[in-house]
């Protein structure tokens, strides 16, 4: 899963970069609010993990701003020292999925990662069905059927579809895209196939307003499918 | 790895000890900024350095570090330009004497 993490201190991000590496997460580090929120406005993120404590904004400003632009599609994880309990309410009620206090520990870190992502996943085994009314998925024979009807897809246009149809509502990069679908470690591919693609799954589901849902083009950022009344 | 004490100090997360060298080497930076914030009276500088000491140390598995951030930011809070200057000096001797083995 891909993750961004806001902290001004080196030696902290770089230990905890480390550790959701080593757990298989791709991480970027954001050393203060200002590139943190430019970054996040341009690529996409399974989950955010944010300082409280910064040179510019707070931690609970830019969750906030979060919250305000992403809605509520995104996990967050506030890590800060602040260990009393009226902040830790406070990070909470401002919309946190979870808090952690410092200093932190490498396998409870991970924990709280993993179980933030399965919550947001809505606790469903990557393998099941997928009801998206008109759309049914089933990832047993990596198909897609319309209204029952059985679409012909390849391979690739199934896992990005099963990949969209789980992150309706989330605005999801080019970069996001590549290293979900086509792994991290291969850099043969550019973003222009992520646009062949996607261009030509939408035309395979009949994506439209007809149908319930779109899939819009976000101007140098990526895509998004939504839900629409038909 | 020992303390001030010669006893030595397990770093038992493997991640930590690939970047304890960096992490010592900018504490030892953290003695001349915290001295020169205290010839300036520049308290904040002082709680901020303790509160990036509290959050780092114990998750290297330096818990004397973590224990010395929390009191610099109590005696930064405090304004108590004597207990910076003492603390300033455990921070030293600890670093002083820490050794990699």
């Amino acid at each position: 899963m891909r993750v961004a993490i806001l902290e001004d201190d080196s030696d902290q991000a770089e230990l905890i970069e480390l550790w959701l590496t080593h757990a298989e997460h791709t991480v970027d580090c954001y050393a203060d609010a200002a590139s943190f929120l430019r970054a996040v406005r341009r690529d996409s993120f399974d989950l955010y993990l944010l300082d409280w404590v910064l040179p510019d904004l707070s931690g609970i400003e830019v969750l906030q701003k979060l919250r305000m632009e992403m809605g509520d599609y995104t996990s967050v994880i506030i890590v800060t020292a602040k260990d009393d309990e009226q902040s830790i309410v406070r990070g909470l009620e401002a919309g946190a999925d979870d808090y952690l206090v410092k200093p932190l520990r490498r396998a409870e870190l991970v924990a709280r990662v993993s179980a933030v992502l399965r919550r947001a996943a809505g606790n469903k085994p990557a393998e099941d069905d997928l009801d998206v009314e008109p759309y049914s998925l089933s990832f047993t024979n990596k198909t897609v059927r319309l209204n029952g009807e059985k679409l012909n897809l390849t391979n690739r246009e199934f896992e990005l579809a099963s990949f969209f149809f789980r992150n309706t509502g989330k605005m999801m990069s080019r970069n996001h895209l590549l290293e979900a679908i086509w792994g991290i470690e291969n850099k043969s591919v550019s973003t222009r196939t992520v646009d062949t693609h996607v261009s030509r799954l939408r035309k395979k589901l009949k994506l439209c307003e007809e149908n319930g849902w779109i899939l819009s083009a976000i101007y140098q950022h990526g895509y998004r499918i939504e839900q629409v009344e038909a | 790895m020992t303390n001030g004490n010669g006893k030595p100090i397990e770093i038992a997360d493997p991640f930590a000890r690939r970047l304890i060298g960096k992490y010592l080497s900018n504490r030892r930076e953290d003695i001349g900024k915290l001295t020169r914030a205290l010839a300036e009276s520049d308290f904040e500088t002082i709680r901020v350095t303790g509160h990036n000491l509290y959050g780092s140390g114990a998750a290297y598995g330096l818990d004397q570090i973590s224990w010395l951030g929390a009191n610099f930011e109590k005696a930064a809070d405090a304004r108590n330009a004597p207990e910076i200057e003492r603390l300033i000096g455990e921070l030293t001797d600890f670093l002083h004497k820490m050794r990699v083995s």
